[in-house]
């Protein structure tokens, strides 16, 4: 089923602002040793991603600065939205590695 | 022509013996050297293998055990589980699911080349030693789940105390949350897993039993057979808006539950 731009892109960070939170939980949260069993799965995550990425043009080279920086702030705003959450509930969660988590999977994902 | 002769050792008053009959056999002449070995070193022993909740095809019992003596070259262990979609009816899996537990030196990228280039199948290898492991059955619901069915190597009895860590329950929740966003995507085998993950971690924080006969009656439950069946089974995409919005809805409920619960639980230990 083909898909329009802007849905394309809304997966892309529905799917991207879970693999990040997910990351930084992990890492803020699970014992070392416990963190290669949750970490695995990631990659799968990671694919879908990269095939909604491949789906929004230009799939060749960076995204537009318009389009790469929206999907940056959507990203940033849903996943404090879901650590703030947490923090609520007592987590003790460091944000000082957002922004770094984020740099890296857009660059992965060649969007930025 | 005789090259190889099986004897037996004879006892005698100062030194045990082996007999030979004068010209029993080429290079067994009076003077020449021989290498003597145990036999039981010689003949290769059949694997043993232990099915629970499982009876495995033939041609997939020969597959497990041969796992179990290419595991055997690699170094030494405790046991060996193979679990997950292998041990299902018929020959639609992608890859082996295999638990090494308490292994000693072995290579793990070693051992899977050569599982791989010995079955032909690509093995998803776990090594891990039995405190973790028995840690994992006891807080996580998808350990638990790999020892509701199972084949080993050696006989296995596995606790099954719970203890729920709401923390590592949300963690593994939130991986499963994309079957929601990248529901396109994911192949029917990827989206039945992670239905039925999703449905795992909800039975384990409500504190009932993990099988794969009480998630598929969750399942059913939840969604409806015939949603479930046209989905996964027929690929029919009809009623995907149905089953997501449910699936969000049960979604969220579940990480509420988690949370909340999460927070009453550092609440009570004073936190």
């Amino acid at each position: 089923m083909a898909q329009n731009k802007p849905d394309l892109i809304k997966r892309f960070i529905g799917v991207a602002s879970n693999i990040i939170t997910h990351k930084i939980l992990v890492k803020a949260e699970l014992e070392k040793d416990l963190r290669n069993y949750y970490t695995k799965e990631i990659e799968r995550d990671v694919d879908i991603a990269l095939k909604y990425r491949d789906r929004i043009n230009p799939a060749n080279k960076p995204l537009p600065k318009m389009d790469s920086k929206e999907i940056r702030d959507s990203i940033m705003s849903n996943v404090k939205a879901e650590l703030l959450k947490r923090i609520d509930k007592g987590y003790d969660v460091d944000f000082s590695k957002i922004d770094e988590e984020i740099d890296n999977f857009l660059r992965e994902q060649n969007v930025d | 022509m005789v090259r190889e002769l099986i004897k037996k050792i004879s006892k005698g008053a100062r030194f045990n013996q082996i007999y030979l009959q004068k010209n029993e056999g080429i290079g067994f002449e009076p003077g020449k050297s021989v290498v003597i070995s145990p036999l039981e070193n010689r003949i290769s022993k059949e694997p043993a293998i232990f099915e629970y909740n499982v009876k495995l095809e033939s041609l997939k019992r020969e597959i497990a055990k041969l796992v179990f003596k290419v595991t055997d070259n690699y170094g030494y262990y405790d046991n060996i589980i193979i679990t997950g979609s292998f041990l299902d009816e018929g020959f639609n899996f992608e890859d082996i699911d295999i638990i090494i537990i308490n292994p000693v030196n072995m290579e793990k990228d070693r051992l899977k080349d050569s599982i791989r280039q010995n079955t032909g199948i690509n093995p998803h290898l776990i090594l891990i030693d039995s405190e973790s492991f028995n840690k994992g059955i006891k807080r996580d619901p998808l350990f638990r789940l790999m020892v509701d069915r199972y084949v080993s190597a050696r006989r296995a009895i596995f606790r099954k105390d719970r203890e729920i860590n709401y923390k590592l329950l949300d963690i593994y929740l939130l991986k499963n949350k994309n079957l929601i966003e990248g529901y396109d995507l994911f192949s029917i085998r990827q989206r039945k897993k992670l239905l039925r993950d999703f449905i795992s971690i909800k039975l384990f924080s409500e504190n009932k039993e993990v099988t794969i006969k009480s998630i598929e009656k969750e399942i059913n439950m939840l969604f409806g057979k015939d949603i479930i069946e046209n989905l996964f089974y027929y690929g029919n995409n009809e009623e995907k808006h149905k089953f997501i919005s449910k699936l969000k809805k049960e979604f969220n409920k579940l990480e509420k539950h988690i949370l909340e619960n999460y927070e009453n639980s550092q609440k009570i230990s004073g936190h």
